[in-house]
C-alpha cells in the first residue's frame, strides 16, 4: 500500500485479471499464483500458450516455471538488489522509456545514479543469480510492449516490504509499463475482501476510499455526516504496534474481527502473552479458533452465505456477495453487531440494510460514489474509481496521468534480511501456503474434503540438505529458530533451493509462527514472514 | 408428425406439470443457465445449461438414510415424479451412461426411483458449442432413441416432436389441442435439412476420431498426460460439469444423536480418491491421476462395457478456467508421439 502511494499515489492493483491473458511479458516475483491466485495464474498460462514470456522470480520451482523464458532463484530478500540489477541493465542497454521518464515521472536522476552499482556481477553476488539471468530477464521485460508485474506476500512480508514495492513500481516507470492495458504494477490481494477492508478505511490512517484522517476538511466531512465532533486527527495504531502496546500493558482492550493473530503473526508465544496482558479482549469470528480460546467475549459472525453486502476484490471491483441462507444459530452480520453495540455505547447507527451503508459510502467516498446498490444488482461488479453513476469504472490505472500527478521514483538501497543463517540456525525458513488450505484454516481445515487432501503440516527440504542432516522423506524432524521449534514430517523436494526450508501457516498442530521472526517493515509493520534463520535437529 | 407452436409450449409442460415437478433450461440472476423449476422464469431454448440434468436424477449431494437413536433406519428412496424438457442429445445419451453405471453391478435404488419418475423430453442441438464433438461419437446431434419425446426446432416459432416411448405418447394425448400436424413426408424433410444444418456447425480444427481410436488400443503417449498436468490447476471442475462422471462418495453425519449418510459427487482428479490409509496412493503424480481419467473414459468403459464414458457435451473445455478438457486432451493425444 504504502509504496505504492509513494510512487504512484493509489495503492491497489493497477490493472486487470483479464488483461493477463492479452499481455506479451509477464514478470512474476513473491508470488505461487497457480496456487494462491488460480484465475490470475490460469490467464498467465493462457497468455504462455499464446507466446508470451513470463519471468518467475522464486526460489521454488513453482508450477509457472515450467511456462519461464527465465526461471530467478533469488536468494530470499534480496529482491531490491534483484530488481535495481535489472533496472541497471535497462539504463546501461538503453531500453528504458526516455518519452515516459520524461513526461510521466520525476526523480529519475536519483534512481540512475543509485542503480549505477548494482552491476548483474555486483547483483549476482548479493542474489545468488546468475548475472546472465539478471540481463536476460531485463531484456525481455524492457522490449515488450504489454509487460505485467505481478507479485504477492513475496514482496511484501519483508522488512524492506514497503521499498520492495517501491521498487517494482521502478521498474514499471522506467520502461512506461503503466496506464496502459496488459501493463502496470499488480499486488495479488490474498483476500476476497483485503482490498474492500483497506478501501473502507481498515487502516490507521485513513477513512473510506484512502481519505487521511490528518486532512481537517476531511474529518469535518466526515463529522457532519455522522452528527459527531471531535473525531481523532491522529494516525492510529497498526497491528503490531497494538499488540507491542498489549504487552507493555499500555493497551487495555482489543476489539478483533476476522482474524485470528494466534495463528497468523509472527512469534505467537509473543502474541499469545500481549493478548493475555489485555484487560478485555473481543473477538468476533465465524468459528472457534486459536484467538476466540483466548476472549473473554466471542461474538459469532456468519459467514458469506449468510449476508448481503459487497465484496471488493484484487482488481478494485466491488461486487454483491447475496445471502443464500439465513444465519444459523446466534450468528449475525458483521454490521449489525457493530450497530448494536454502537447503540449500547450511546450512539445510535441508524442502517437497515447493506444498501443503506453503500449510499453513505457513495456520499462519502468520491472513489466509490457511482457504485451504488442499484447498480450492483444487474452484472458483475465495478472497477473503482467510479466517481458518478454514468461513470463505468476503471479497468487500470494511471491511464494519461498517475493518481498523484507524476510518477516519482523511489530509489532504494538493498537490506539485508534482519535474520540471516549464521554457524547456529544454517538454514533459512519461509513460509506460505498450500493450494489446499486458506490461511489459518478456520474454515478450510473444517472442510473434510480439502482435509483429505492436506491434513498435516510438512517442511519442504532439498535433497541435498536432508543428506547433510541425515533426514529421510516423511520423518518427523525438530525444526527450530530462536523463537521456538515445532515437529513437522519431512518432505523432500528438489523445487526447493538447497539451504531453503519452507513451512506452510495453515496448521495449528505445528505452528510455524512460533518460529517465524517479529521483526517488520519500520512503514508499512508487515513482519518477515518470509525470511528468519532456522535449524534442523532429529528427533530423539 | 406432431407440431408444437412456441407459445404453448409453457401452457404444455404446466399442465404437465399438475401432479409433477417440470424443470427446464432457464438463466438464474448471474447469468448461467441451469436446469430450474419452470415458475422460476423463461425457458432458453438456446443454449446447453451449464451443469446437465444428471444433478436432477444423481444430486450433487443425497441422503441416503437416516440411523435413529433407537437403530431404527430409515431410508427413503424420492420418488417425486418429473418432467425434465430441454435436454440435449448429448446429456439424454450421458442418462443412457449413468443407467448402465447404477444398475450394471446391483440396482441403485436411490437412482432408479428418481430415473423411472423421469419423464425426458429431448431438444435436438441446432447450435453446438466450439468444443462439441457428439457428431463423432454419435450421441448426436440429433437422437433417434433414448427419449420420450424429441423436439426439433424446424422453424423459429414452432418444434415438430418425435414419440419415443408410450410415456411420450400420453404426454401429447393429455393436452392434444395444443398440437397441430405435419405430413409425415414433409416432417421428415424438415428434420433431415436441419440436421444436416447443423452437422455443418461443428468445429473441425481437432481430430476427435483419431484420438479416441488412439485411447481405445491404449496408444497415448504418457508425455500427453504429463502435458495436460502442467497446464490443469486441479480445481475438479471438469468433473463436476461432466454428464458422465458417477463416482461418489459416502460420508457419515451425526447432529443430536441421529446419523445420517450421504454420498457425495467425487473427483478423480484429486489425491484423496485413492489415497489409502497408510498414505501410499497408487496414483500419487498428477499425471498419473490425469491418465486414470481419460483412460477411464475413453479405454476402459468401451472395452468393459460398449460405451465411451464421454458424450461429447464440450463442457469440461468450455467451463475450464484454462480451457483444456476433452478438447486439449484430444488435441495432445492427437500430436504428441
Amino acid at each position: 500500500m504504502a509504496g505504492l502511494v509513494a510512487t504512484f499515489g493509489s495503492g491497489a492493483m493497477t490493472n486487470s485479471i483479464n488483461e493477463f491473458q492479452n499481455a506479451e511479458c509477464i514478470f512474476v516475483i513473491g508470488s505461487n499464483t497457480t496456487e494462491q491466485h488460480p484465475e490470475i495464474g490460469a490467464r498467465i498460462i493462457e497468455a504462455a500458450k499464446k507466446g508470451a514470456k513470463i519471468i518467475v522470480c522464486d526460489a521454488r520451482s513453482i508450477r509457472l516455471v515450467k511456462y519461464a523464458a527465465v526461471h530467478i532463484k533469488q536468494r530470499n530478500g534480496t529482491d531490491i538488489a534483484l530488481l535495481n540489477g535489472i533496472m541497471n541493465v535497462i539504463i546501461q542497454e538503453d531500453l528504458y522509456d526516455k518519452q515516459f521518464v520524461a513526461e510521466r515521472t520525476e526523480n529519475f536522476d536519483a534512481l540512475k545514479t543509485l542503480v549505477a552499482k548494482y552491476t548483474p556481477e555486483y547483483v549476482s553476488k548479493i542474489t545468488g543469480v546468475p548475472a546472465d539471468d539478471i540481463i536476460k530477464a531485463a531484456r525481455i521485460y524492457a522490449t515488450h510492449k504489454k509487460s505485467m508485474i505481478a507479485y504477492a506476500m513475496g514482496i511484501t512480508q519483508h522488512i524492506c516490504g514497503v521499498d520492495n514495492v517501491k521498487t517494482v513500481a521502478n521498474l514499471a516507470m522506467l520502461t512506461g509499463h503503466v496506464g496502459m492495458e496488459s501493463t502496470g504494477v499488480n499486488p495479488l490481494r490474498g483476500q476476497n475482501n483485503v482490498q474492500g477492508a483497506c478501501d473502507m478505511g481498515g487502516l490507521p490512517n485513513v477513512f473510506t476510499g484512502y481519505q487521511k484522517v490528518t486532512d481537517e476538511p476531511v474529518c469535518q466531512k466526515f463529522e457532519k455526516a455522522w452528527g459527531v465532533t471531535g473525531i481523532p486527527r491522529k494516525v492510529g495504531k497498526t497491528v503490531t504496534d497494538m499488540l507491542a502496546m498489549a504487552h507493555k500493558g499500555e493497551l487495555k482492550a482489543l476489539y478483533i474481527m476476522g482474524e485470528n493473530p494466534m495463528m497468523s503473526d509472527p512469534d505467537t508465544k509473543h502474541v499469545e502473552d500481549a493478548l493475555k496482558h489485555l484487560e478485555l479482549l473481543i473477538v468476533q469470528d465465524i468459528f472457534p479458533n486459536e484467538t476466540t480460546a483466548l476472549a473473554h467475549v466471542v461474538l459469532p459472525g456468519c459467514t458469506f452465505a449468510e449476508k448481503d453486502g459487497t465484496f471488493s476484490n484484487t482488481e478494485r471491483r466491488v461486487s454483491r456477495v447475496r445471502k443464500a441462507i439465513e444465519p444459523i444459530g446466534e450468528s449475525r452480520q458483521d454490521w449489525q453487531i457493530i450497530c448494536d453495540l454502537a447503540q449500547r455505547l450511546g450512539y445510535p447507527m441508524k442502517y437497515s440494510s447493506w444498501a443503506d451503508i453503500l449510499r453513505e459510502i457513495n456520499e462519502l467516498t468520491p472513489s466509490y460514489a457511482g457504485i451504488t446498490p442499484e447498480r450492483l444488482e444487474t452484472g458483475f461488479g465495478i472497477q473503482w474509481p467510479c466517481p458518478n453513476k454514468d461513470h463505468p469504472g476503471t479497468p487500470y490505472l494511471h491511464k494519461g496521468k498517475f493518481t498523484k500527478g507524476l510518477g516519482t521514483f523511489v530509489p532504494c538501497e538493498h537490506i539485508e534480511p534482519n535474520e540471516v543463517p549464521d554457524a547456529e540456525y544454517p538454514l533459512t525458513l519461509t513460509t506460505g501456503r498450500v493450494y489446499w488450505h486458506y490461511h489459518t484454516g478456520s474454515m478450510t481445515r473444517r472442510t473434510n474434503l480439502l482435509e483429505r487432501e492436506c491434513n498435516q503440516n510438512f517442511v519442504e527440504i532439498h535433497p541435498d540438505t536432508a543428506k547433510s542432516l541425515n533426514v529421510r522423506n516423511g520423518e518427523t524432524v525438530i525444526v527450530e529458530t530462536r523463537r521456538g521449534s515445532i515437529e513437522i514430517p519431512t518432505k523432500i523436494t528438489d523445487e526447493i533451493v538447497p539451504g531453503l526450508i519452507f513451512v506452510p501457516f495453515h496448521f495449528t498442530e505445528a505452528k510455524v509462527n512460533l518460529l517465524t521472526n517479529p521483526a517488520h517493515d519500520p512503514v508499512g509493520k508487515i513482519p518477515e514472514y518470509k525470511v528468519c534463520a532456522a535449524r534442523i535437529r532429529k528427533k530423539g | 408428425m406432431k407440431l408444437i407452436r412456441k407459445q404453448n409450449i409453457l401452457p404444455w409442460l404446466q399442465s404437465l406439470g399438475q401432479d409433477r415437478e417440470v424443470w427446464a433450461p432457464i438463466l438464474n440472476g448471474n447469468g448461467d443457465l441451469l436446469f430450474q423449476q419452470i415458475h422460476e422464469g423463461p425457458i432458453c431454448y438456446d443454449l446447453k445449461p451449464m451443469i446437465s440434468c444428471r444433478r436432477i436424477l444423481f444430486p450433487q449431494e443425497e441422503k441416503l438414510f437416516e440411523v435413529q437413536t433407537d437403530g431404527t433406519i430409515i431410508a427413503k428412496p424420492d420418488t417425486t415424479k418429473r418432467v425434465l424438457f430441454g435436454i440435449r442429445s448429448c446429456d439424454a445419451k450421458a442418462i443412457v451412461f449413468t443407467d448402465m453405471f447404477f444398475s450394471k453391478n446391483f440396482q441403485d435404488a436411490y437412482y432408479e426411483s428418481r430415473r423411472k419418475n423421469a419423464l425426458l423430453i429431448t431438444l435436438s442441438c441446432h447450435d453446438p458449442m466450439p468444443t462439441c464433438w457428439c457428431n463423432t461419437l454419435g450421441t448426436g446431434p440429433f437422437l433417434d432413441k433414448d427419449f420420450d419425446l424429441q423436439l426439433y426446432p424446424v422453424q423459429e416459432d414452432a418444434f415438430l416432436i418425435a414419440i419415443g416411448s408410450d410415456a411420450g405418447k400420453s404426454a401429447l394425448e393429455a393436452s392434444a389441442s395444443l398440437f397441430e400436424e405435419m405430413p409425415d413426408l414433409q416432417a421428415k424433410a424438415r428434420i433431415e435439412a436441419l440436421k444436416d444444418a447443423t452437422l455443418l456447425k461443428f468445429a473441425k480444427n481437432i481430430d476427435f476420431a483419431q484420438a479416441l481410436e488412439l485411447a481405445k488400443e491404449r496408444k497415448i503417449s504418457p508425455k500427453v498426460y504429463d502435458k495436460y498436468s502442467e497446464e490443469c490447476l486441479a480445481c475438479g471442475g471438469c468433473a463436476f460439469v461432466c454428464p458422465t462422471c458417477t463416482c461418489f462418495d459416502v460420508r457419515e453425519f451425526t447432529e443430536t444423536g441421529i446419523i445420517t449418510r450421504c454420498r457425495q459427487w467425487e473427483n478423480c482428479f484429486f489425491e484423496g480418491f485413492t489415497k489409502e490409509a497408510s498414505g501410499h496412493n497408487p496414483r500419487r503424480r498428477f499425471a498419473d491421476r490425469i491418465a486414470r481419467r481419460f483412460e477411464h473414459k475413453l479405454t476402459f468403459e468401451p472395452k468393459n462395457n460398449h460405451m465411451v464414458g464421454c458424450t461429447g457435451c464440450g463442457r469440461c473445455t468450455i467451463y475450464c478456467i484454462t480451457k483444456i478438457g476433452m478438447h486439449r486432451f484430444a488435441e495432445l493425444a492427437t500430436t504428441i508421439k
